[in-house]
């Protein structure tokens, strides 16, 4: 299921070295006797433009050679079949996105129950008893976290508008 | 001597001390098995517990939190694939595909024992030889840290797996990415795009939990199927933690062993080099003096002994450099050192000879909880080994809760969960299109040190050549030039070229020691004859083509 597109991903990284030279240059001067802020970024983007260079060639001889590949090449997939592959994680990664998103507006405690109880309920299994599992595990994981950090290793947890 | 350590043990062998150690190595082992959690927040987090103590009873406490977070980050690792700590990244190259394989027991005994045993050794050398070894680290300038560091980064090419291409992309786009916010000489701040929050660069952990944490949790979750399931499908009943069998294959490569060790305590006794590097380095020694390099990666005990052994003798290094000299070898000396300079204490190269009771009663704490912690860990694994039984998708989602916290807690700070987050995005990306998710670490651990060494070494005398006139700096660069050529020789084995490789190696590595005077330039001559019996001997066997293995298969670490 690897998905194979070294040319995109050396375009990309091109791409990258050229913003990235282009903020090093907006680095002020260095001080006296410095080698100065900008230095050993730039000695990178040297050593990265090439590799990045190299992997957009690699990728672009492979995509040539398998242009000139008769028959049996695997068939582009739709959007439809992609998304099916990487619905829960793409899923998961949108929930996780929520849950930071309204960690300060909602706070901790209501952020964390809905977080854990939307991820365990899209990806576990469907039923009344298991929601209801569901639902005492992540209260559980919220309350037990509240208490370890709060109390007992007086570490503070973010705070919502709303509540804890 | 000999006194001094029967007084200190008979200090250290009181209930309240031996209590507060016990203490002290259990919340050790809980931090260091919960991702996210760091022996150096642990560390600080026990500071203010100390203040009312007395200093070998404050001490021997973080001592405990010490030995037990370096052992207890191997749990995470080896079961879930997430190192606890930094320092047992390479645990999970192969501690986690050899519990998948249905030997979590195995897995974790030897990465407990291994602790112990490298502990142990660390712990004896603290004792014997604290002086000499940290004169070494004293010769140390910026141009052998630079030097040290490059050697460090080289280990990139064997973390690379199928594609050295993609390896070094990921490892300097993993130094690129330690070079954002301000740097450590002139605090000029970079790559920021306007961001206040990116001033202050990206901390550490939240980048080390989103590359390997969502990776690996959302590829277990990837399958309806597979998420329903549990992480390791054994019966509870039938996963045992084999202790006996654990401690007779790690007996059975006494050399490994030793060499993991002797290199944690090197390391530790290094300024500013600890567990992060030594654990790695270590696992990429052990891969290259094995004899089947290419299992490394698939869950073989070879790799988590050289991984847990180098991390545990790591802290007797470090406490080496504290005790003798005063100079922190990471973080958490520097903070154990805080504690005794609280006390009035001050260590310093007098301070053995002066406070002795106290420097010895120090010495056998941290001798004393591996014990407490082998203990610990005996009965506490158990109910570790239980999270395997969870299915996947409340392990991941909770998992993924709890790595957000403990980054929010770090620095208490929603940012940090936002760069987890963003990391986490970027590590499974990067792993769907093959790209190993190891040497991106390595570059980000190693990016701001390497930086800050080299601009010391600049300000000192911009001439790059003394890099290669200081002997200790031309050792390791030289070394660093046989690490980077060594997986192409292990990739084409039975190239002519090949059988040239150790010998040439072995003569090159003499050269620092010509450009010294006196007896160390008897050790060039041993490296050179070494070097020409070896030629000797291959060109005798033209048939033998030297590296049996084609292709190194070594784990990514994710």
């Amino acid at each position: 299921m690897r998905i194979r597109s070294d040319t995109g991903i050396g375009v990309v990284l091109l791409v990258f070295c050229g913003i990235m030279f282009l903020q090093t240059q907006e680095i002020p001067e260095p001080l006296f006797g410095s080698a100065g802020a900008a230095f050993f970024p730039t000695v990178l983007l040297v050593l990265l433009t090439p590799l990045s260079a190299a992997l957009f060639l690699h990728g672009l001889i492979g995509d040539l050679r398998a242009r000139g590949a008769p028959a049996g090449a695997p068939a582009r997939r739709s959007f439809g079949a992609w998304f099916a592959d990487y619905r829960n994680v793409i899923v998961s990664f949108l929930l996780f996105f929520l849950f930071v998103a309204l960690l300060e507006p909602i706070g901790y405690m209501l952020s964390g129950f809905l977080f854990l109880f939307a991820m365990q309920a899209f990806l576990g299994p469907r039923s009344w008893r298991k929601m209801i599992q569901h639902a005492l595990v992540s209260a559980g994981v919220v309350l037990f976290l509240w208490v370890m950090f709060r109390w007992v290793l007086v570490v503070l947890l973010p705070e919502g508008d709303i509540f804890y | 001597m000999l006194e001094n350590v029967l007084g200190a043990f008979v200090q250290v062998f009181q209930f309240k001390l031996l209590a507060l150690i016990t203490v002290g190595t259990l919340a050790g082992i809980v931090a260091g098995a919960i991702p996210g959690f760091t022996i150096t927040m642990a560390i600080v987090l026990t500071l203010p517990f100390t203040f009312g103590m007395s200093p070998v009873e404050g001490l021997s406490t973080m001592l405990g939190v010490f030995v037990g977070g370096f052992s207890g980050g191997l749990i995470s690792g080896t079961l879930l694939g997430i190192p606890g700590t930094p320092s047992s990244v390479a645990t999970t190259f192969d501690g986690f595909p050899l519990a998948r394989r249905g030997h979590p027991g195995l897995a974790l005994g030897v990465g407990v024992w291994s602790s112990f045993f490298g502990g142990l050794i660390g712990a004896v050398l603290l004792m014997s030889f604290a002086p000499p070894l940290a004169l070494i680290g004293l010769w140390f300038g910026p141009w052998e840290y630079f030097a040290l560091i490059v050697f460090a980064l080289t280990i990139i090419a064997s973390l690379s797996g199928e594609s050295l291409l993609k390896g070094g992309i990921a490892g300097v786009l993993g130094l690129l990415l330690a070079m954002v916010g301000e740097d450590a000489i002139t605090a000029t701040s970079r790559f920021s795009f306007g961001i206040d929050d990116l001033n202050q660069g990206f901390s550490i952990l939240p980048v080390l939990i989103g590359l390997f944490a969502f990776s690996q949790l959302l590829s277990d979750v990837e399958r309806k199927e597979g998420a329903q399931s549990a992480l390791i499908e054994a019966k509870a009943e039938t996963i045992k933690i084999e202790h006996w069998e654990a401690i007779r294959t790690i007996f059975r490569q006494p050399l490994n062993l030793i060499r993991s060790s002797l290199i944690g305590v090197f390391i530790g006794a290094l300024p500013a080099a600890g567990g992060t590097i030594s654990n790695v380095l270590s696992y990429d020694q052990s891969k290259k003096a094995s004899k089947h390099p290419e299992k490394y990666g698939t869950g073989i005990p070879d790799g988590v002994i050289a991984s847990e052994a180098a991390n545990n003798g790591t802290a007797g290094g470090a406490l080496i450099t504290m005790m003798a000299l005063g100079i922190p070898g990471d973080i958490v000396t520097a903070i154990m050192l805080g504690a005794l300079l609280i006390h009035n204490v001050v260590p310093g190269p007098t301070f053995i000879t002066e406070e002795p009771m106290l420097a010895y009663g120090i010495f056998m704490a941290f001798f004393v909880a591996h014990f407490v912690m082998i203990a610990l860990q005996a009965v506490g694994l158990r109910v570790f080994l239980k999270i395997t039984k969870i299915p996947k998708y409340v392990l991941a989602s909770t998992i993924l809760f709890f790595c957000a916290i403990g980054v929010f807690a770090l620095n208490n700070i929603v940012f940090d969960i936002w760069v987890l987050f963003g990391f986490g995005v970027l590590g499974y990306v990067m792993k769907k299109f093959g790209f190993p998710l190891a040497p991106m670490i390595i570059g980000v651990v190693l990016g701001t040190i390497a930086e800050l060494n080299l601009n010391r070494a600049y300000m000192s005398n911009p001439d790059p050549w003394v890099f290669f006139t200081r002997p200790i700096s031309l050792f390791f660069l030289i070394l660093a030039a046989i690490s980077l050529v060594f997986p192409f020789s292990q990739r084409h084995g039975a190239a002519p070229w090949v059988r040239f490789f150790l010998p040439v190696g072995l003569v090159a590595v003499s050269a620092p020691f010509w450009i010294t005077v006196g007896w160390p330039m008897a050790g060039g001559a041993l490296f050179v004859a070494a070097g020409l019996f070896v030629l000797w001997r291959r060109l005798r066997a033209p048939g033998a083509a030297l590296g049996a293995v084609t292709r190194t298969t070594i784990g990514n670490g994710e």
